[in-house]
């Protein structure tokens, strides 16, 4: 029994009960104490892991902790600290509901944990299931909004038919291989397999198309993200998305490795499409939430071209790369988050002038911007290059010229943005204060940009041995 | 014993009736309806592939007792946010949520 490399898991879970039981006892006026529970459990956490760092391992046979699972992690810890600190005292959207809303934020959290270690099939589905269950809930948190409503079903309807056609896929394999853990379907599969499992990949890849917001299976992350609360927003558009890669990664290269000649004509036109349609649908938006939107899922498709291409090294920058990601877009919801204390718009002209009214503010959300673009010396440029030097070095400069391509499109609706920030005159003068932890909240991710950007070596060489024990 | 192909059969044909009333049905019940029918497709072929593959050890019915218990939460929670989405607009039509588009 190698529970010991469990820990992070075991005490998020006992937190989130915890705060259940907190929030039965504790008195009406001191319900703020809720949210430092939480977070408390995530540092807890977070020291735990790296009192044990070197404990890895099989863990009952069914979670893998190696250096992937350690490394997305702590990023889903860290990321889950912001959206925790950014949430206190958020008492627009959770109102009095503290204890909810804390809770199942800390069980979808240990769901994308279980995730980055997930070896068996059914580990990945129960890791993909528990991530997103309490998400459905979290989305309409404010059960007296309309849009939170029908942002909620939509992301419900597809949520569930995407696991289904998941699941589908997953009865195929289990019917040609009769093996349940990825190892083992590897194994079976490595000598010549019949057609019936490129189908199969096929429905898993729809599956997991939706959970990442892929494009064709795309259509119901604008909605969502419009009409869900910005605290969740930002979870969302993060943390799952983080989990559910290593889900696939793992799901591709551990199981499915042998089908490995069909994933550059896969992966590599899903890389195109996403790409190309999430930036050049972005740049219409009025609505900045549905510009994030966009924005996010073209942001889905350079990882895959790393995906297509498939050797160590691209594993690697796929995964620095999401890292990146997370950070930099976490950072403009939430900006986004703070100004919509201020002001009660989603268009881009709720932030004309921002740069007279709150500076601070404006240079968060220009920094994460710029590294979203991928400008150095900021975190997201080292993302892209990583993937970008490896396409090539592979023989995909194709997929290399599409993502230079996308990377200049989508420097036109984020200047949309910078340009009314900086250029335009304010029309709003109100200033609130915008509370404490949000303010660190700020701070951390304007901190993890600049810092994956100019001291990237120690997170790059700890990317470098993803899957190491792998054969590709 | 009941060759394969039959179970296989009544599984793929209850999937396809299931992915046909959740794209074509505007009552949000029916689309869970449909849904439902989709899911135990899933679980048929697991259970039969489970008897014919692997007879000796039951992964797919362990994998089946899974998908189960997963889908009565799934299928609460969606009923819920059913039950607040129509006591806040007062319909069930599909058609009728569209105020998010752009």
């Amino acid at each position: 029994m190698n529970l010991i490399a469990l820990g992070p898991e075991i005490i998020i879970m006992t937190t989130g009960l915890l705060v259940l039981v907190v929030d039965m006892f504790i008195a009406e006026n001191k319900r703020d104490a809720i949210s430092y529970v939480s977070l408390s459990g995530l540092f807890l956490a977070l020291i735990y892991m790296a009192v044990f760092w070197s404990k890895r391992g099989i863990v009952l046979g069914t979670l893998q902790i190696d250096d992937l699972a350690m490394l997305i992690r702590v990023s889903i810890i860290v990321a889950c600290i912001m959206v925790n600190l950014a949430a206190i005292k958020n008492t627009r959207t959770i109102q009095e509901h503290q204890g909810e809303f804390f809770a199942l934020l800390l069980f979808s959290v240990c769901g994308a944990m279980i995730l980055t270690g997930a070896r068996t099939l059914i580990t990945i589905y129960l890791g993909l299931e528990l991530s997103t269950i309490p998400m459905y809930i979290l989305v309409i948190f404010r059960k007296d909004m309309a849009k939170a409503g029908e942002a909620a079903i939509k992301y419900f309807l597809l949520g569930v038919m995407s696991s289904i056609f998941w699941l589908y896929g997953l009865t195929m394999i289990f019917g040609i291989t009769g093996q349940l853990e990825l190892e083992g379907i590897a194994k079976s599969l490595s000598h010549g397999f019949p057609p019936i499992i490129i189908i199969a990949s096929l429905f898993c890849i729809v599956g997991f198309g939706f959970k990442i917001t892929l494009v064709p299976f795309h259509f119901w992350a604008p909605d969502t993200y419009e009409g869900a609360p910005l605290v969740v927003v930002s979870y969302l558009a993060t943390v799952l998305k983080l989990g559910a890669f290593v889900a696939i990664s793992r799901f591709f290269f551990v199981g499915l490795i042998a089908t490995k000649a069909n994933w550059p004509l896969w992966f590599g036109t899903l890389a195109v499409i996403t790409m190309t349609l999430g930036n050049v649908m972005a740049l219409p938006q009025n609505n900045i939430k549905r510009m994030m939107a966009y924005s996010g899922i073209s942001h889905i498709g350079y990882p895959l071209v790393a995906m297509a291409v498939g050797t160590h090294a691209s594993i690697s920058a796929m995964f620095f790369y999401l890292i990146t990601y997370v950070f930099s877009t976490i950072g403009v919801f939430f900006v986004m988050y703070a100004r919509s204390t201020e002001v009660d718009t989603d268009d881009i002209d709720g932030y004309t002038g921002l740069s007279e009214t709150n500076p601070v503010l404006a240079f968060v959300m220009t920094i994460s911007f710029l590294s979203l673009i991928g400008l150095p010396p900021f975190a997201g440029f080292f993302g892209k290059f990583y993937i970008l030097q490896d396409a090539v070095a592979n023989g995909r400069s194709w997929l290399a010229v599409a993502l230079l391509i996308n990377s200049v499109i989508s420097f036109g609706y984020y200047s949309k943005v910078i340009r009314a920030m900086y250029l335009s005159e304010t029309k709003i003068k109100k200033i609130t204060g915008i509370a404490v932890p949000t303010n660190i909240a700020l701070g951390m991710a304007t901190i993890a940009i600049i810092f994956l950007g100019i001291a990237q070596r120690p997170i790059w060489q700890l990317s470098l041995k993803i899957f190491n024990y792998l054969k590709l | 014993m009941i060759p394969i192909n039959y179970f296989l059969t009544l599984s793929i044909t209850l999937f396809s009736i299931g992915i046909y009333g959740a794209l074509s049905k505007r009552n949000i019940i029916l689309v869970l309806l449909s849904i439902e029918l989709m899911l135990n497709s899933v679980n048929i072929n697991f259970i039969a592939f489970s008897r014919y593959v692997t007879p000796k050890v039951m992964t797919g019915q362990l994998f089946v007792t899974f998908t189960m218990v997963v889908t009565a939460c799934e299928i609460g929670v969606g009923l819920a946010i059913v039950l607040s989405l129509f006591r806040l607009s007062g319909n069930l039509n599909t058609d009728k949520y569209n105020q998010l588009k752009g």
